[in-house]
């Protein structure tokens, strides 16, 4: 198993957050989390790379324990996460971004790398010299998964990457997190965009008010009539237009 | 033959030149600690001024050659600025600004009184090889050699800081540090180092400039770095605190105002000359107080 | 303004009371080394308490109180100089302000007002900055105050400074304008007028939603502060009995900070603590600093020592406790019992 969340509570100051949630990838899987705005998506995402403020439970990578390790710790041990809302370097350019996202790697060996992220995002290769922040939004948003791809993650974690972006965006984006998937790639996606998340993952949890509600195989989940009716019927994240 | 008015135009612009090279080196190490720590460290005049008493201690006990000694001056103020960062700043990481500003002041008073207690408040030198007290004439115009080892060594430590800042993954580290420091941990950056190498580079680069400044004005005293150093911070405000370029050009055009300021003053108003400094300091923050470079903070 | 009449308003009188009295024994039975050190903290508390106005109750921070208390000590110290020392020495001041030879109480007033003009003037376009750049504002107002004291010599003799300004603070000036201070900040912060400072301190944005009229109130703020940094001024001039622009230099600036953060925000408590502390303390230190000898052995001259412990301490305090001793409370009863039951409990 690579990855195992056991019974993660998670608080904000006085406030439990995560109520004690389990999940489990296994190696070559794409697994999504699926729920509400507020269901505690993001902040479990923050809690497995060590981001969140206090937390219980414990998380093992390849049965090593990374609960209590430090954020930049969890990240060279082969942890990526694409955040939400990108937080990319936007002083930097975009070659200076993905630089630092092969930080943990040794400079010799990073070229491969390079051609490897242009060709899956030729885009980002047009705009090599230019500066993170000068980019569009579905641009921004290569860019963050390209740079989490620069260190060679063993697991990439997801956080709702469909956000603010244009539905056919959405399309490409996914056809790429898939197309990662296909080749060899593990990856837990967190997306409020249940139809999209559903329809790459083979497996999927959902999540609400803090706790796993459901999970199952993405075929079950997509039948089920209740995450039909809250997450999926006319309800899918791109509601907004 | 030269005009007299022309020759004392490009001896100012040469002053100029002169001062606004040693405000630049300050600045730059105000805005790179702003940048990753977003502090405004009022220590960091007096670490200027560390550099010159180093000089003179390593002199005083080494009798070492000019350039060695003045190496190793530089780089104890480069460790200084490490233990600083360790001691006083990083346990107070997260802290609200007016926090870290108050301890600023507090180091600030800290390095002052801590060289009055070991050496005395009265004023220092240390001696420089003869070559640099003399100087070139082009006409009426006076170019000390002193002059020009400033310039150029400032030109040369801007260099080395653009390629430090764009070449190496260290460099790159610490901008980024500077413009996200969340994404930095999730790069696997042991973000503590890039501020630590942030602060040991500004105080490394404000020991260079205490040292110009000493060769430059001779004498100094516990409490010369606070005035420069304060003008360095108001120059690297103007030109836009938290971009590297806006401090040199913030230190140059204040070393400029200064000397426009002394010629255009008549001479028993030259004691209001710093005034114009903090009255361009008000204007800056009324009107535009992300400076000249600087981006318009969230 | 309503004027609260509670069980809460009869206690500070009986404090007032017992004040009184005190400083009538102190006045009977102390050296005057030692009226001097509780005039110098009355002095400090009233400063303190001015810079937790705009810093600690108001989120506004604030370097401008070294140039507040300058201009009211340089106004109020012309004011009651005798004719002859200005006729001397500042000749060319105009021939009315030579003439004048005011009593204190006038003499503060006007300094004091004047401050608040002046400062308030300044800063009034700066108020609407945030955080570090409002600082920087009032920063340069100290400095800018400072370099003209040094240089409108045919005023304030720059850097000779204005010498034998009569003696005239005692310990019901202080003491009484410390209780006005207190008083006019106790009813302040209890009324909705105080309630909307806090407000814009913790989220100024929030606050504006809430329909606070933020720039009214800051400026608000600012005077009553200016006002009572001008009355400290002009006590302490006339305690001093001299004034010159290195008065009120950082350095100077720094040591009241210690006491506001010694204190906490917002807390008149803590002020009056944190001034009492960091008062006493330098005189302690003292003999240190002259050379002594301890267990023993010659310990040498170390100037610079009770300035240098003051600047560790102060870190060490924003490192450990920056929230002061009483963390934005006031002393009270409940603080005294949890501090007792803290030092009995085994926890």
């Amino acid at each position: 198993m690579m990855l195992n969340i056991q019974d993660l509570h998670t608080y904000y100051g006085a406030i439990e957050v995560l109520l004690g949630i389990s999940i489990e990838v296994q190696e070559g899987e794409l697994v999504c989390v699926i729920g509400a705005n507020g269901a505690g998506k993001s902040t479990l995402m923050h809690s497995i790379v060590g981001l969140a403020p206090q937390k219980q439970g414990k998380t093992f990578f390849f049965g090593d324990d990374i609960s209590k390790l430090p954020a930049y710790k969890i990240a060279r041990s082969g942890l990526s996460l694409v955040p939400e809302e990108r937080q990319l370097f936007n002083d930097l350019t975009v070659q200076e971004n993905l630089i630092m996202g092969a930080y943990s790697r040794k400079k010799s060996e990073i070229q491969q790398s390079f051609s490897f992220i242009f060709d899956l995002f030729p885009r980002l290769a047009e705009r090599r010299q230019q500066r993170a922040g000068t980019l569009s939004g579905g641009e921004q948003q290569m860019l963050a998964i390209a740079r989490a791809l620069m260190s060679q993650p063993r697991l990439l974690l997801l956080d709702e990457p469909s956000l603010g972006l244009a539905p056919l965006l959405v399309a490409e984006i996914f056809k790429t997190i898939q197309r990662l998937n296909n080749e060899g790639l593990t990856i837990l996606l967190v997306e409020q965009n249940a139809n999209m998340a559903l329809s790459i993952a083979s497996r999927g949890y959902v999540l609400s008010t803090g706790s796993v509600y459901l999970e199952g195989p993405s075929d079950e989940l997509r039948q089920n009539p209740e995450v039909q009716s809250a997450y999926l019927g006319g309800s899918s994240g791109s509601s907004k237009w | 033959m030269m005009s007299t008015q022309l020759s004392t135009i490009l001896q100012q612009i040469v002053n100029a030149l002169t001062i606004g090279s040693i405000y630049a080196l300050l600045a730059i190490g105000f805005s790179m600690v702003y940048g990753v720590l977003r502090l405004i460290n009022f220590a960091h005049g007096d670490v200027f001024m560390l550099g010159a008493y180093f000089a003179f201690l390593v002199f005083q006990a080494l009798e070492s050659k000019f350039l060695t000694g003045i190496l190793l001056a530089v780089v104890l103020t480069g460790i200084t600025g490490l233990i600083i960062e360790r001691a006083a700043f990083r346990p107070m990481r997260g802290a609200p600004e007016g926090n870290l500003f108050i301890s600023s002041l507090a180091v600030s008073m800290l390095i002052q009184n801590g060289v009055i207690m070991i050496l005395g408040p009265q004023p220092q030198s240390f001696l420089i090889p003869g070559f640099l007290g003399k100087s070139i004439n082009i006409g009426d115009v006076v170019i000390t050699n002193i002059a020009i080892t400033i310039f150029v060594v400032t030109i040369i430590l801007l260099i080395i800081l653009v390629l430090f800042l764009t070449r190496t993954k260290l460099g790159i580290s610490m901008r980024a540090t500077a413009s996200n420091l969340d994404a930095c941990h999730l790069m696997g950056i042991n973000v503590n180092i890039a501020i630590a190498v942030a602060f040991g580079v500004s105080s490394l680069i404000a020991g260079v400039g205490g040292i110009l400044w000493a060769t430059r004005y001779t004498i100094f005293n516990p409490f010369t770095g606070a005035v420069p150093g304060i003008k360095a911070f108001i120059g690297a405000l103007i030109g836009g605190i938290g971009s590297l370029q806006g401090a040199v050009i913030g230190g140059y055009l204040l070393g400029m105002l200064e000397v426009l300021v002394v010629i255009l003053l008549p001479p028993e108003f030259a004691g209001y000359r710093d005034v114009f400094v903090f009255l361009m300091l008000i204007v800056t923050l009324l009107v535009r107080p992300q400076g000249i470079m600087g981006k318009t903070e969230k | 303004m309503k004027i609260y009449f509670t069980k809460k308003t009869i206690f500070p009188l009986i404090i007032i009371g017992i004040l009184a009295g005190l400083i009538l024994i102190a006045q009977h039975s102390l050296s005057i080394y030692q009226i001097g050190l509780l005039s110098l903290v009355g002095i400090n508390a009233i400063l303190v308490i001015s810079l937790n106005i705009t810093n600690g109750y108001t989120g506004l921070f604030s370097l401008a109180i070294g140039g507040l208390m300058g201009i009211s000590a340089y106004v109020s110290g012309l004011l009651t100089l005798s004719t002859d020392y200005k006729a001397i020495n500042l000749p060319d001041l105009p021939q009315w302000l030579i003439a004048a030879q005011w009593p204190l109480l006038p003499a503060l007033l006007v300094g004091a007002s004047i401050t608040v003009v002046i400062g308030t003037l300044f800063h009034w376009p700066s108020l609407r900055l945030k955080g570090h750049y409002f600082a920087l504002a009032s920063l340069a107002f100290t400095e800018i105050v400072r370099l003209l004291a040094s240089n409108m010599k045919k005023i304030t003799r720059g850097a000779l400074s204005l010498t034998g300004v009569a003696s005239l603070s005692n310990l019901w000036w202080i003491y009484g304008w410390l209780v006005i201070e207190v008083l006019v900040v106790i009813q302040l912060f209890r009324s909705r007028h105080g309630r909307a400072l806090i407000a814009i301190r913790d989220d100024e944005g929030l606050a504006q939603l809430k329909g606070i009229n933020v720039a009214f109130y800051k400026a608000f703020a600012f005077m009553i502060s200016a006002f009572f940094a001008g009355v400290g001024g002009a006590l302490w001039v006339h305690y001093t009995n001299i004034v010159s622009p290195s008065s009120f230099r950082l350095a100077v600036i720094f040591t009241l900070f210690i006491m506001f953060t010694i204190g906490g925000k917002a807390s008149i408590s803590g002020s009056i603590i944190g001034a009492v502390i960091i008062t006493l303390l330098p005189q302690i230190l003292r003999p240190l600093e002259e050379g002594s000898v301890i267990f023993g052995i010659n310990v040498p001259e170390l100037y610079g020592l009770t300035q240098l412990i003051l600047a560790v301490f102060l870190i060490l305090l924003l490192i450990k406790r920056p929230q002061g001793i009483f963390g934005g409370r006031e002393l009270s009863f409940k603080w005294l019992e949890r501090q007792f039951k803290g030092l009995f409990s085994s926890d």
